[in-house]
């Protein structure tokens, strides 16, 4: 029990997350800087939910073509 | 968003250096402790806790002699702005580590002892969501959250091991010293890194109401915790012996197990320890989470953390979902927490002595810049 953990595969997760952070980060501090007027910060948080956003597509391709070159 | 005001009192100081303490690693303290000095594991968990007290002190003799600045910044004053680059990034990696080993500790305890069924990958994103999204919180509301906390982590654990002392055999406490023990060192450094997530104070004290408190409450924060903790080994080793407890895993668990409450109102009362225990690494977590955004917006002197409390939740799943099994989860921890000490007690002290040697002082800086 102790040295198999119960996982079940963790990438899935980790593209929904890095997904859905870019989608937050967009929508939420992204528009609260540009309201507030923090452009340095502004600045950041879109280079941030670019990064996570990047990270996530490549991710996704890479997974989708994984398990189509598996399952060929 | 503009700079928090000087809002934290010493008792809310003290209640972060608890509440981040007691967290994930009390349920395999008593392992630890056993493992190092067998029936010597109260005197091992005591020179752990004296040795946290003299790292936090450190820092507290610091944030005193800064009182404006965290250590971010402080650190750029007294060894110069790309060295302590290296300590600040050293900061981060760090806090980062700890954050995703914490939070896979935390999964690994639920899916094997109350969710079964459950993917453990689910168990750590729900936890790192939750500090995530607390950490979004300025330093006056994340030291609310441990103050408000503070009586609900302290109060079942003191309960546990005031009910598990009835059955307890004292001859199991015998000799004091361990039969021989050969990793006391070992042992110390292992408990003392337990204690780690009390740097927190170093980000804390620039937002104290009275920054020259910081040692009183740095010391009471030890006290209380290093004294639970203390009780805890003493509990679980006089309940189970030092043998029994190298077969389990995680001892303090199974001490409330075994436990009821008198006339057995409550049979077992682990389910509800359990709950508690939840509360007490959220506060843990958020900690080391909170200290892992801090360190990078200082380090870049931006005025918000929240974009960062975000864009890392991925990165610290992937570092938590890293070790294959509990095993190697473990033996990651305890690497990880020796080295740590480095950080966390070195690093201060060579900060504190440059500091007086160079005669470096702070003054009234924006502890943002």
């Amino acid at each position: 029990m102790f040295t198999d953990s119960n996982s079940t595969g963790y990438i899935g997760y980790a593209i929904s997350l890095w997904l859905v952070t870019a989608a937050v980060i967009f929508f939420l501090d992204v528009r609260t800087y540009r309201r507030t007027g923090q452009n340095k910060e502004w600045k950041v948080s879109i280079i941030l939910g670019w990064i996570n956003l990047a990270v996530g597509l490549i991710l996704l391709i890479l997974n989708q073509m994984t398990e189509w070159l598996g399952s060929r | 968003m503009s700079q928090p005001p000087r809002e934290i009192t010493m008792m809310q100081a003290i209640t972060v250096i608890v509440s981040s303490i007691i967290g994930v690693g009390v349920l395999a303290l008593p392992l630890f402790a056993v493992q190092a000095a067998n029936s010597g594991a109260p005197l091992v968990t005591l020179l752990g806790s004296l040795l946290a007290t003299f790292g936090l002190s450190l820092i507290a003799m610091l944030g005193m002699r800064f009182p404006d600045q965290s250590i971010i910044l402080y650190s750029e004053v007294i060894i110069g702005k790309w060295l302590a680059l290296l300590g600040n990034l050293a900061i981060f990696f760090f806090f980062a580590m700890l954050t995703s080993l914490t939070a896979r500790e935390f999964g690994e305890v639920v899916v094997t002892s109350v969710l079964k069924n459950t993917p453990v990958e689910v168990t750590v994103i729900v936890m790192l969501v939750l500090a995530a999204i607390s950490s979004r919180n300025n330093i006056t509301t994340f030291a609310y959250i441990h103050f408000f906390y503070f009586p609900l982590l302290l109060v079942p654990a003191l309960i546990i091991v005031a009910l598990s002392l009835k059955t307890a055999e004292t001859i199991y406490l015998q000799p004091i010293y361990g039969n021989a023990p050969t990793n006391l060192l070992q042992g110390t450094l292992v408990i003392a890194a337990l204690f780690q997530p009390a740097f927190v104070m170093s980000i804390i004290i620039p937002y104290m109401k009275n920054p020259q408190k910081a040692i009183h409450s740095s010391l009471w924060g030890l006290l209380i915790a290093g004294g639970l903790y203390v009780m805890i080994v003493i509990a679980a080793v006089s309940r189970f012996g030092s043998e029994e407890i190298l077969k389990l895993l995680w001892p303090f668990l199974e001490l409330a197990k075994a436990t009821s409450l008198p006339a057995n109102i409550l049979e077992r009362i682990d389910a509800a320890f359990l709950a508690v225990w939840v509360t007490a690494v959220f506060t843990t977590l958020l900690t080391s989470y909170f200290m892992t955004i801090y360190s990078l917006t200082a380090m870049l002197k931006l005025k918000d953390h929240k974009m960062f409390s975000i864009f890392f939740l991925p990165v610290i799943f992937i570092l938590a979902m890293q070790p294959k099994s509990i095993i190697s989860m473990y033996s990651t921890i305890t690497i990880f927490g020796k080295i740590g000490l480095v950080l966390t007690i070195g690093y201060p002290g060579i900060l504190l002595l440059i500091a007086i040697l160079r005669k470096k002082k702070g003054g009234t800086v924006d502890p943002y810049h």
